[in-house]
This record gives C-alpha cells, structure tokens and sequence, in this order.
C-alpha cells in the first residue's frame, strides 16, 4: 500500500505549501483519480510517492518503506512506476526496446530475464512487434504507451501517472485508458492524475485537490451529482452529468448522474 | 523551410564489414592507423592502398562516398604536395625552375608520399562511421573506455550521455523546424542578406529551442530517476554487443597483416 500521512510539502521561497497536511492511500488493484485545478498540488502529491520528492513534514510509506529512509529508495522507485505528462520527455531509448528495457538494466536484471520483461511489458501496452521501432516514429497515444510499458517492466505494484493524457487527441486517450484499466484488473495500483473527469469516471476513487488540500473524496459519481461544488475547484463535468444535475434540480426525476445522452435520452422517456 | 540534420553517414546496406562488432571495427581502424604510420616507402603504401579498395569493395559502400572524406580534405593535399615540393632559390639542380621559385623532385616525392598516406587513412578510417550505426559506435565506444574507469573516468555515463544525444537529435531537429515555421509566420525571414545577418535571423530561433531542451531535460532527469538509473554501476544490458569469433579471427588476422606490412614495408 502507498500510505501518504498528514504530507506536506513547502517549495523554499513559496507563500503557502504546496500540500498542507493530505493523507492517501493506494492498494493494489486500486484505482484513484485525482483532480484539481494547476497548482493545487497534484503533482507535488504525484511526485512524493516514488520518492523524486520528500515531504517537509509527515510521512509517506511504500509497502512499509519509509520514502526518506535511503536504503530503501531504489526499491521504492522499482515498485512505483512512474509516467509523466510530456510522452516525448521520457523516452530514454533510442529504439523502442532499449527504452523499455532502461529501468531494469538500471536494476541490474540479467540478459535473459531482461528479455521476458520487455517483451511481456510491450506486449501488455499492445506494441507487440514494435520491439525496433524509433521513439520519433511512433504517434503520441503510442509513446505515452511505451512510457508505461517502461514503468512497468520494473513489474511495479503501482503505476502513478501524472496528466499522461493531457497531450494526447481521443484515440490517444482511448488507448491509454484500455491499457490502465486492463493493468488494474491484474492487481496494479494505479493513481490516475488527469483534468477530464470523464476519465476519472471508471475509479474506484476520486480525490479533488485545492491549494494543497483534499476538497472531495469519495467516488466519481458523487462528484458528479454535485456540478457546483465541482466547479468552484476546476472540475469540468462532463455535459452530461451537468444536465442530469439540472433536471433534477428542477424536480425531473432521473437517475444520477448519467454520461452518456443515450441513457438521459432513454430516463426522460420511460 | 527545412532544418538540415547532419546525422551521421552511416551507410544501411548488409556487408561482412556491417555485420562486424564495432568494437572490432575500432581495432581495425587502430590497427590499420598504425600500419600506415610504420610503412615507409611506396611498396608499402601500395599494399595499404589495396588494403582500403578491398576493404570498400566488400563493405558494399559506394565508392563516390567513401572517398567524400578526401574531398572535404583537399586543401590540406595541396599544401602538403606544395610544402614539400616548392624551394625558394634553392642552390641545388632542381626539376623546373619559375625565376625563384623551383619545382624540387625529391621534395615533390616526399609530398606525394605523405598526401598518400593523408588519403589512405582518411578512406580507411571513414569506413568506421560509414558501416557502424551511431547506436553501436557509443556502445562499443563504452565497452573500450570501460578499463578507464580505473581512473574514475564515467565511461557509462559517457555513453549514456552519447545516447541520449543521439535519441534527441530527430526531436530536436522537428522541434526547430516547428519553431523556425512559427518565427516565419510572426514576419521573420531567413533568407536574406549576408551570413551574418542571416546567422542573427537565427537567434530568435535558437532562445526558444534552448529553453524548451532544458525543461526536456528537467523532465528527462525525472524520467531516469524515476526509473532507478544510478550511474553506470550495477547496470546490465538488453542488447550487450557481443565480439563472435568472426571478430576475433578477423581482428587478429588484420593485426597482423599491419604489423607485417609496417615492419617488411
């Protein structure tokens, strides 16, 4: 489990802290969505759970490894993958397979071994066969794809993944989102950091952070009966759920909330 | 207008000489310096010279760019016949005589002789870089500094930093390009007046281009830290370049040949 404990975090020379006081956690097999508006401390959050940040006071713990005990650092980052907004920015090798492999090389896996897990990993975000293609060939959805396939060919138990979809079109997005639901099903723990809560919809839990607090957490459909409470943080609901919210504000009895028109469509007739 | 990339010259057909490790490749080249440099006489650059055509014919590299090397030189041939083969009023018998200045023969032979062996290493060592990709180059490049490290040179960390170099170049060349496309259509123009102003056009080009390759590598840093990277230390590799015993026959063969030639010749 990623257990964060009362973390928080001041950058030297900051007005306010970047998180003031935020407890999580993150089993494997979870999935957690985190909103929030720029600068309310997501990637700060993000970045504390692999150990790139320490907290200045409270405590953040992997599996029982205290993020700041040194020792345990490289364990700690092996066990959380790590994927960033930019899908070009982290792509460390220059074919494919070489970028794959970076993080157990740095681990020191032997040669056969080395082999299984990157081919296992590609295979598992469906760029099977693309063992020798250059990263600058490849569309966004499918570097961002390779990031992960990076990250998890360290076999993590939590993948912690900050905005990875923020630069990506819809079929970018799409694909992602299928290669993290299907690594949830196989027991990994994913904390999704994303703008769209459309995303954040197939969450076991959604977190919304403000200024360096948790304002919401609970599950993604409560969020969405509420549209004001959502806005007054930077959460854009999708239209849908907007409406559903309307009309049941107006006494038109439908079932909350709803995200496809087809089913809102579907309740206002019955 | 397009960004031009110089990337590398490598050349992408299958020979004996491609298939060859380039750790190998860099002994050849070391090898076949040394035996030009031990030759002293005609003979023995001859052979060298049949050496380097036999070599480029079986590395299936077209010959008009495996002597490019020799082109890009031809100023230095041209002192060199020149240096050696001009006297000012000389005293002796000389072959042509222009008022003061005088064609020498023996001289004009000495010149001969060292623009040959400019020539002979330049096509010889080119074929390194001609039939090795760049990826290669730096990973051989890492196993033969790895004895350095004795004297704590960072031979891991060189060739990590060639690497990700080389990973960067078609990124950056497509972000320049982007950017360059961007400046156009503010009203800059690259196209106008002398080299120097030209050179100047370039500089709103290059701020942006530097500040986005420093938060890349900000990001990057992330990135290899995140993934456990620690130095060179410790790490194993996927595609570890292997010397078959191909290499090694052809290796010690070639050795020798140099050393026979550089000491008979």
């Amino acid at each position: 489990m990623i257990d964060v404990r009362d973390a928080m975090v001041v950058y030297p020379g900051a007005e306010r802290p970047a998180l003031d006081g935020v407890s999580l956690t993150l089993s494997p097999g979870e999935s957690v969505a985190m909103l929030g508006a720029n600068g309310s401390g997501k990637s700060t959050l993000a970045r504390l759970c692999n150990a790139l940040l320490l907290p200045s006071a409270g405590t953040v713990s992997v599996d029982g490894m205290d993020t700041r005990d040194a020792e345990a650092l490289w364990d700690v980052r092996s066990r959380v993958g790590f994927v960033q907004q930019n899908p070009e920015n982290q792509i460390v090798g220059t074919v494919a397979e070489e970028d794959v492999a970076f993080g157990p090389e740095n681990l020191g896996v032997p040669a056969g071994e080395l082999r299984r897990r990157v081919d296992d990993a590609l295979e598992a975000v469906g760029l099977a066969g693309m063992q020798r293609r250059e990263p600058h060939l490849l569309s966004d959805g499918q570097k961002q794809r390779l990031a992960i396939a990076g990250a998890l060919a360290m076999r993590p138990a939590y993948l912690v993944l900050d905005e990875p979809t923020a630069m990506l079109d819809g079929t970018g997005r799409a694909e992602v989102a299928a290669v993290l639901k299907t690594l949830r099903d196989e027991g990994v723990g994913i904390l999704h950091i994303t703008h769209q809560l459309a995303e954040a919809a197939d969450a076991d839990r959604l977190v919304v952070l403000s200024e360096g607090r948790i304002v919401y957490e609970g599950t993604p459909f409560g969020l969405m009966g509420e549209p004001e409470y959502a806005g007054r943080y930077g959460v854009d609901l999708p239209h849908m759920a907007v409406l559903t919210a309307e009309l049941r504000a107006k006494g038109i009895d439908v079932p909350a909330p709803m995200l496809d028109a087809e089913s809102v469509v579907e309740a206002l007739w019955r | 207008m397009r960004v031009p990339v110089a990337f590398g010259q490598y050349v992408p057909v299958d020979s004996p000489i491609h298939a060859l490790d380039a750790k190998t490749k860099m002994g050849l080249v070391a090898a076949f310096t040394a035996g030009v440099f031990m030759v002293d006489g005609f003979p023995g650059l001859a052979v060298m010279a049949l050496v380097v055509v036999a070599t480029v014919a079986v590395s299936r590299v077209p010959w008009h760019i495996a002597i490019r090397g020799v082109r890009a030189l031809s100023f230095i041939l041209a002192f060199t016949l020149l240096a050696h083969g001009l006297r000012w009023n000389p005293a002796t018998v000389t072959l042509v005589r222009l008022g003061p200045l005088a064609v020498d023969g023996p001289g004009l032979v000495t010149g001969v002789f060292f623009a040959a062996r400019i020539m002979l290493l330049v096509v010889g060592t080119s074929l390194l870089t001609l039939t090795t990709t760049p990826v290669q180059l730096t990973d051989g490049l890492e196993r033969v500094m790895r004895p350095l490290e004795v004297v704590r040179f960072p031979a891991g960390e060189v060739a990590m930093m060639l690497t990700i170099a080389l990973r960067f170049i078609p990124t950056t060349a497509a972000e320049a390009e982007k950017i360059v496309i961007a400046q156009t259509a503010r009203g800059a123009r690259f196209d106008e007046g002398g080299p120097i102003r030209r050179a100047r056009a370039f500089v709103p080009v290059l701020v942006p281009l530097f500040i986005n390759l420093f938060r890349r590598a900000e990001d990057l840093a992330l990135a290899m830290e995140s993934r456990c990277y620690r130095g060179g230390r410790g790490r194993t590799r996927l595609n570890a370049s292997v010397m078959r015993p191909a290499d090694w026959m052809t290796l010690a063969f070639a050795t020798a040949v140099m050393i026979a030639v550089g000491v008979a010749l």
